[in-house]
């Protein structure tokens, strides 16, 4: 059966701000590549076009809404507001039916649910996290309401897919989802975007002296992510190894972490490099030694999949998502949540270059045979045939023109 | 004809005047023999009241709660209200006409119409440049946004007066045809809005 998919995401490359963008970016263009009309709606970017065609995805960047807003979530009323009118004429004018309207996250919730009613098409929601994992629990009145429209997005979706069956757990647990409802799709990666050659010694001699190791950090720096038990970790590792720590990302943890290793008389050893793009982060994977990731909350956790396509060794918490992509001694070092246990993890693969050998191939064969978003891709086709199955076998509800 | 009339108030749900107002108008509608869908707030909950022959309110409350602004809280009643129009319209899409009142549907309506071909009309009793004692807090800018795309996108805007007609030329960015001084109190006016109406789903 022919049909096209638009999807609703607030960040697609080169607006990036978590692992989502990539995530929209990779699935949609894969789907292209089946054969699938996959149009993007995601809001604008400075300097990156209103409109292009990149690699067979059709991408649309909506007015952002630029005025200023009273917070946070009414800036993602006032963008959903200019993305449902803009969808509109798309929807109708360019489209082919049947299409599915496939959502990512709660902050496309309200123009893609408005547009599900009015033209009477399928809404799939891919949930990446929710508000109650990110904040361990719901502790006000704002984390409620984002919390509330999580909910909304997951009874209004045909289909709810969950990157893990750890978040299919926690939606079921948070949003009162049935399990019924849910597919698990992971995440994937494109194991030709990354490579193990090393050779970039220009770059790798920026960031270390030949003598030394890299341990790469890449992620949001948040309470959430760990990084400040990397940073607490970094004096006991280089009491046994001689390394650089670098920590790519940006977050509200920047400055303390700055702050951090000059109080502990480590700065020398540490690069906060903030934002980087994404073709020196694929590089800094391939020259690095270890990496590192040190999460307290991982729905999925994308950068380990990007680690292992990069034939790199990881040390992590396996927290959440992330112990259904590696395995302790297997494909990963698992480590407890705290400086010790991490410093511990770290030093046992710089100083065990048999183990660290070990990880690395397993890890890129499981990510080669499990998360290439060629497989990801299959399995969301099959969710959306599934969901269009059903959608013609009803009778009533059913767009008139 | 059916007239789909978007107010964010309605009696019971007594707000200011507006209530009364479109209340009176809704019944003069009526009394010319349009069938009246009125879609509007009431915080019990979805629900429809047939309260009168001819006329139906359909009640629609906020999927999420609490909200942290009333820029939050109206988006959420707004996908609610096109779902209901939606419904209207898929059931029988023969000869409607959405008439909203202010700025609160404002997003609903613009969907609405360009997706559905419903046309628009839209009445402005008053701007935030007039009701905030700050328009240009960040508040009253989305607002005010609100109101540029309402008074961009419908097919006609209706004021009650002229002194409001050139309140909107002061505060709009209305380089366009298509507004109309129609007095409500003034005898004929629901002569005025049905034929408006009429020409309108004719076109």
């Amino acid at each position: 059966m022919a049909f096209s998919v638009v999807m609703l995401s607030w960040e697609f490359p080169p607006r990036i701000i978590g692992g989502l963008a990539a995530h929209v970016h990779d699935l949609s263009v894969e789907l292209a590549k089946k054969g699938v009309e996959v149009h993007v709606l995601t809001p604008d970017f400075p300097g990156a076009p209103k409109r292009e065609e990149m690699n067979g995805v059709q991408v649309h960047r909506v007015d952002s809404y630029k005025y200023p807003a009273p917070d946070f979530a009414s800036w993602i009323a006032m963008m959903n507001v200019n993305m449902l009118d803009y969808a509109c004429g798309i929807l109708k004018n360019e489209l082919q039916k049947p299409f599915i309207i496939h959502a990512h996250d709660w902050l496309v919730a309200q123009a893609s649910i408005t547009l599900k009613h009015i033209f009477r098409m399928p809404l799939i929601a891919t949930i990446h996290s929710t508000e109650y994992g990110r904040r361990g629990g719901i502790h006000d009145d704002y984390q409620r309401m984002i919390a509330s429209t999580e909910a909304w997005l997951a009874r209004e979706a045909w289909r709810v897919i969950c990157v893990s069956r750890f978040l299919a757990e926690e939606v079921n647990r948070a949003l009162g989802t049935p399990m019924g409802k849910i597919d698990v799709i992971p995440n994937g990666v494109c194991l030709e975007n990354f490579s193990s050659s090393g050779s970039n010694s220009e770059l790798r001699s920026r960031f270390a002296a030949p003598h030394e190791r890299i341990v790469l950090y890449v992620g949001r720096l948040v309470y959430e992510k760990g990084v400040h038990l990397l940073v607490e970790a970094i004096p006991r590792v280089l009491q046994s190894v001689d390394v650089k720590f670098v920590i790519v990302g940006e977050g509200y943890l920047k400055e303390w972490i700055r702050r951090r290793v000059e109080e502990m008389g480590v700065a020398h050893k540490v690069y906060v490099t903030g934002f980087l793009d994404v073709k020196t982060v694929r590089s800094l994977y391939a020259v690095s030694d270890v990496f590192v990731m040190p999460s307290l909350y991982e729905p999925f956790g994308i950068v380990a999949l990007e680690a292992a396509a990069s034939r790199l060794p990881l040390v992590s918490t396996c927290i959440g998502g992330i112990g259904e992509i590696v395995s302790h001694l297997h494909s990963c070092v698992s480590v407890y949540p705290n400086p010790d246990s991490l410093a511990w993890g770290i030093t046992q693969v710089l100083t065990n270059p048999a183990l660290a050998e070990h990880l690395r191939t397993n890890a890129y064969e499981r990510v080669k045979n499990e998360f290439t978003w060629w497989r990801i891709a299959e399995r969301t086709i099959e969710v959306y045939q599934g969901v269009l199955g059903e959608y013609a076998a009803i009778s009533g509800w059913k767009p008139r023109v | 004809m059916r007239a789909i009339i978007l107010a964010w108030e309605y009696p019971p749900r007594i707000i200011g005047d507006l209530a009364w107002q479109v209340q009176a108008q809704v019944e003069r509608l009526r009394g010319k023999g349009l069938r009246m869908e009125v879609v509007t707030i009431g915080d019990w909950g979805y629900y429809v009241e047939e309260r009168a022959p001819g006329l139906r309110i359909t009640w629609v409350a906020n999927p999420v709660s609490p909200q942290s602004t009333i820029i939050t809280w109206i988006m959420g009643i707004n996908a609610e209200v096109a779902r209901v129009v939606a419904d209207i319209f898929h059931s029988e899409p023969e000869s409607l006409i959405i008439h909203s009142y202010d700025w609160h549907f404002t997003p609903a309506a613009s969907a609405l119409k360009k997706a559905l071909n419903i046309p628009w009309i839209a009445s402005i009793y008053s701007l935030e440049q007039q009701r905030s004692l700050n328009p240009n807090s960040p508040l009253s800018s989305c607002i005010r946004t609100i109101e540029w795309q309402m008074s961009r996108e419908c097919d006609v805007i209706l004021v009650n007066n002229e002194w409001m007609l050139s309140e909107l030329r002061r505060n709009l960015p209305l380089e366009r045809e298509g507004v109309r001084v129609l007095d409500p109190s003034s005898a004929g006016w629901e002569e005025e809005v049905l034929r408006l109406y009429q020409s309108l789903v004719a076109r």
